[in-house]
């Protein structure tokens, strides 16, 4: 294939033969000057006319390009066949008919909703999205009720949203039937009052948003539609910002990039160079509209055109406005849409207007004055949001809207930086490390202090949020930092017992791990006992706390206690009026893990397959959690002996993981730990040892903090190579999976007793029993004090004592651990065991 | 990346790993070109193709020589994810509104548009008389390298690509134009 090509190389059927005689006769002619071709070729073909038309006809083509050869062309193509695919298809309760357009952004689809008798029509826009930074759906869910709360005559309603099968978010949205208002003016040739009172009408939608504290972002034409009776509706209001990739919110300077979703003719010079966003970007495009709807062109249609004129018989008043509207720095525009809408008004009266003023650009110059602080307090580095909100608004009605900012502000933090806000136990399972939005953390933790000095509730709202997004990206003690801080603010503004109080004992519990298992549990227990003096039932995070409790005294083996309390979490969270089946399904996990751990095998699994279930029947938010229950249950099946089961979840999970966070994370050291575990059962131990080694290396490359999934991965390898009879090697391992448990997990009994273990039991292997001796010990007590003397982990220390102590000569000691082991394990170790001397 | 190609091929599982961003990279580069004659309206995130593409590849478990092998793979790859959503379009109607929100920009327009079925199946047929000739417009169309990046992928001559091109291009040109009508039209 490689080599020059030949006409014989490939003798196949003559259509193939009828190509490279072409190919043949193409590349004759084309070397010829035209003049000569026809007669070359007419030579050439031995005067067959077909074949002459036929290559005649091919170096005309190769004249021209052809478009749909393009890539661009492919590539649209499949855009469109993909999101094609939806059609005649239901979402939730809506059948999809037909798609509308397909762009980069997403797909607009019009359906019906179909268990309505009356069929109303509905359009559906469907979010594309960049695999590796999702969207987060919780924060999609958020800006959704947001956005549904709009309700004017001029603003296109947000019906309803969801989430696909295959997990991407929809809105759905009133189906307008209209043309983009610039085409409906050009097909009535529409007078200029007309245009005008139409454009009024636009400006109502935009400032009934933008007193909502909603930015539209991407006002254009487009989406802009008049209806046949003449009324305009504005869509997709919040849309580009809901689409925005996480960690790339346009409206964020830190991390301002390509993700940005706006249309360049229509978007404010703030907004191309990526600067913070707040209503005047609006208010610019509106501009640009009315610039649009007046001349038929764009403003600055060239680039760096001075101030916009418009033609010359709508000179005068109407020029200043839209001139006022346009204004490169975003202070010197209208204030407001309204401010707009209003000089209009005066111009269609006969008033003069404001913009016309000398003293307009004064005035606007003393309204930003004399709202500065209020713009200083919105405008914390990480949370241009607050900016959008309208100074005035801000101005006017701060202190009521403190709480409902802090909320806002909260989780637009929360979204941005995709945690989940369903468990702290899970989420950390699902941190991921991203750089730049880390580097806007500090900068917004830095900044907090000094800017939001007088509204101590949003500042401690904004310390937890930051707090539990440095945890979970592996910064325990920056988190605890911020997290101590919302809690003396807290306790401060509220008092020491309060539901807002134990939320952050709850979260500084997490921040603790590690210092002791004292600390931890007494934080999570004062968190739990507190909420359930404030009417548990009214707070969010009372079933999560409730959850991670159980969850952590399961880790420390107090089983019985662990499981009665997750039957409580259970109880608890299927009596809210909507539980959450996240939380339900990472419930199963964890009581799974629970009853594994009583030796209830058969129940575990059952539930541990029902969390994989419950998983697959939810948004790919939880993929992450879902990779983690994959892995729980392929762990469980592989240890009871059915490894080959599981396999698929393990793999499904690793590519869930890598999908989600890239190669190199650290639940890839615990997937390839099982991974190995499972080839291992196999009998691959080539493959085990491969797995094991990739994983060691990851988790070595990870920073501190990640000794947890190191020490399982070392462990898991020092076992593979134990079976392989690679002794010495297995030494050097296991030496170095003791070291690394002695340092970050020796307070959890499984992960002692199991580190002990495998040491003591390479070193039996290698005959060094005595060096043996107190490993093995120390890995029984463990077992028998912390897990019970019936607990797996116990007898399985049982063989190893006694070759011990038969090597070392004391026959008698080891008769009587005979007696302690079951009757299969003790034929076994007596059918090997060397007869007395 | 030669290195931890190599590497992965001596079973190193570690390359693997740190070679699975560098392609995922490379494909989103190939994935973009192909966005390179859309208007600049929004940033056309082409990361269902990749994605798609990705996963076969991964999924295939296949081993690369070079960046030319893989960069022929990738070609592949994306040749057949599109040509199965092609086929998964094919039942459904066309229709091109323009009433609701508008990405106009980049809905694929008439001229434009080729169908892909028929594409493939020519495809095929070029392949059949020369392999080469189908490496070349694969690496072209689905692949978006230019002309020396398919020399170099082949590992051909500049001038030999050029002229496969040129004629495959003429002759997928005809067909396209020709007999089989397209689904688009």
């Amino acid at each position: 294939m490689t080599g020059p090509w030949s006409p014989d190389s490939n003798p196949t059927s003559d259509a193939a033969k009828h190509l490279r005689r072409l190919r043949v006769l193409f590349d004759g002619a084309i070397e010829l000057p035209e003049s000569e071709r026809e007669a070359w070729l007419a030579r050439e073909t031995s005067g067959d006319r077909a074949l002459q038309v036929e290559v005649a006809a091919l170096i005309t083509s190769s004249g021209a390009t052809d478009a749909r050869l393009s890539p661009a062309s492919t590539f649209a193509q499949f855009v469109r066949a993909w999101d094609a695919q939806l059609e005649g298809q239901r979402l939730g309760p809506y059948v999809v008919e037909r798609l509308i357009g397909s762009g980069g952004m997403g797909a607009v689809f019009e359906a019906v909703r179909a268990d309505d008798q009356y069929r109303k029509r509905v359009a559906i826009k469907v979010v594309r999205r960049e695999v590796g930074s999702e969207i987060s759906l919780t924060r999609f869910r958020r800006e959704r009720q947001i956005l549904a709360s709009l309700s004017h005559p001029n603003v296109a309603t947000l019906l309803d949203g969801g989430v696909t099968p295959d997990g991407r978010p929809f809105l759905v949205m009133e189906y307008v039937e209209g043309e983009p208002i610039t085409r409906w003016c050009e097909a009535r040739r529409t007078s200029v009052r007309e245009r005008l009172q139409l454009f009024r009408q636009l400006c109502a939608a935009v400032a009934h948003a933008h007193k909502n504290l909603i930015v539209h972002y991407d006002i254009k034409p487009g989406n802009v539609l008049v209806t046949p009776d003449g009324a305009v509706k504005l869509l997709d209001f919040g849309i580009a910002k809901l689409v925005v990739a996480d960690g790339a919110e346009s409206d964020m300077p830190a991390t301002h990039g390509d993700s940005r979703v706006f249309t360049p003719e229509y978007a404010s010079p703030e907004q191309i160079r990526g600067d913070a966003l707040s209503t005047a970007s609006d208010v610019y495009s509106l501009g640009v509209v009315l610039f649009e709807l007046l001349s038929g062109k764009r403003p600055q249609s060239g680039s760096g055109a001075a101030d916009p004129a418009l033609p010359r018989a709508l000179r005068g008043e109407l020029d200043q406005i839209t001139l006022v509207a346009l204004r490169r720095e975003p202070e010197r525009r209208y204030a407001s849409a309204d401010a707009l809408s209003e000089d209009i008004r005066r111009y269609l009266d006969g008033f003069p207007v404001s913009a016309r003023r000398d003293t307009a650009r004064y005035r606007f110059a003393k309204f930003v004055s004399r709202n500065r602080s209020a713009v200083a307090a919105a405008s914390v580095a990480a949370i241009a949001v607050l900016a959008g909100a309208s100074v005035a608004v801000v101005q006017e009605r701060a202190a009521r809207f403190e709480q409902r900012r802090a909320q806002r502000v909260s989780s637009f933090l929360q979204g941005l930086l995709g945690a989940s806000d369903v468990s702290w136990a899970s989420a950390t399972r699902i941190a991921k490390a991203n750089p730049s939005v880390a580097e806007a953390l500090d900068s917004a933790a830095r900044r907090l202090p000094s800017e939001l000095a007088g509204e101590p509730l949003i500042r401690a709202s904004l310390h937890r949020t930051i707090g539990r997004a440095l945890f979970f990206h592996e910064r325990g003690d920056d988190a605890k930092t911020q997290l101590d801080s919302a809690y003396a603010i807290h306790v401060r503004t509220l008092g020491p017992d309060n539901s807002e109080v134990a939320t952050d004992l709850h979260f500084l519990s997490y921040a603790t791990t590690g210092v002791g298992a004292d600390s931890t549990e007494s934080l999570l227990h004062r968190a739990v006992d507190m909420m359930q003096r404030h009417r548990p039932d009214t707070i969010d995070d009372y079933v999560p706390a409730l959850h991670d409790l159980a969850y952590f005294i399961s880790s420390r083996a107090r089983l019985a206690e662990s499981e009665s309390l997750f039957a409580l979490v259970v109880r608890k969270e299927t009596s809210r009026p909507t539980p959450r089946r996240a939380l339900l399904a990472i419930t199963d996990q964890s009581l799974g893990l629970n009853l594994w751990n009583e030796g209830k095998f058969d129940t575990a699994i059952v539930l541990m397959k029902r969390s994989v279930a419950r998983f697959d029947s939810l948004p790919s938010a939880d993929l992450g959690e879902r990779a983690s229950a994959l892995e729980t249950l392929a762990s469980a099946l592989a240890s009871s002996g059915h490894a080959a089961d599981a396999l698929p979840y393990l793999l499904a999970a690793k590519r869930i993981v890598i999908q989600l966070y890239g190669p190199r994370t650290s639940l890839l050291v615990q997937l390839g730990v099982s991974l190995g575990d499972a080839y291992l059962g196999r009998g691959d131990t080539a493959r085990a040892d491969r797995e094991a080694r990739a994983a060691i290396a990851l988790g070595d490359s990870l920073p501190p903090g990640n000794e947890n999934a190191r020490f399982q991965a070392e462990w898991t390898y020092a076992r593979a190579l134990r079976k392989q009879k690679r002794l010495a090697e297995a030494e050097a391992v296991a030496r170095s999976q003791y070291a690394l448990a002695e340092k970050s997990v020796k307070e959890v009994p499984y992960f002692w007793a199991d580190a002990s273990f495998m040491l003591g039991a390479i070193l039996v292997d290698r005959g060094k029993l005595a060096e043996a001796e107190p490993f093995v010990l120390d890995s029984y007590r463990t077992a028998r004090d912390k897990l019970g003397p019936q607990h797996v982990r116990a007898i399985r220390t049982l063989p190893l004592l006694v070759a011990i102590d038969d090597g070392l000569g004391r026959r008698a000691a080891s008769d009587s651990l005979l007696a302690l082991m079951p009757d299969t394990m003790r034929a076994r170790v007596e059918s090997v065991r060397p007869s007395p001397r | 990346m030669a290195e931890l190609l190599a590497a992965s091929r001596r079973g190193d599982p570690t390359a693997l790993d740190r070679l699975l961003p560098l392609l995922y990279a490379e494909l989103h580069q190939i994935a973009e070109r192909h966005m390179s004659g859309e208007r600049p309206d929004h940033t056309l995130q082409p990361t269902a193709l990749v994605h798609e593409a990705f996963l076969r590849m991964a999924g295939s478990g296949a081993g690369y020589n070079d960046r030319a092998h893989f960069l022929r793979a990738a070609s592949r790859a994306m040749r057949h994810v599109l040509v199965d959503y092609a086929r998964a379009r094919n039942a459904a109607k066309r229709d091109d509104g323009l009433r609701v929100t508008l990405d106009e920009g980049l809905v694929a327009r008439d001229d434009r548009v080729v169908d892909l079925l028929v594409l493939d199946d020519a495809l095929d047929r070029l392949a059949e008389a020369e392999p080469r000739w189908a490496r070349v417009v694969e690496l072209r169309c689905f692949g978006g390298l230019d002309v020396p990046e398919v020399a170099a992928a082949l590992d051909i001559s500049v001038a030999t690509a050029k002229r496969d091109w040129q004629f495959a291009r003429a002759w997928l040109a005809n067909v396209l134009r020709g007999g089989v009508p397209s689904f688009e039209t």
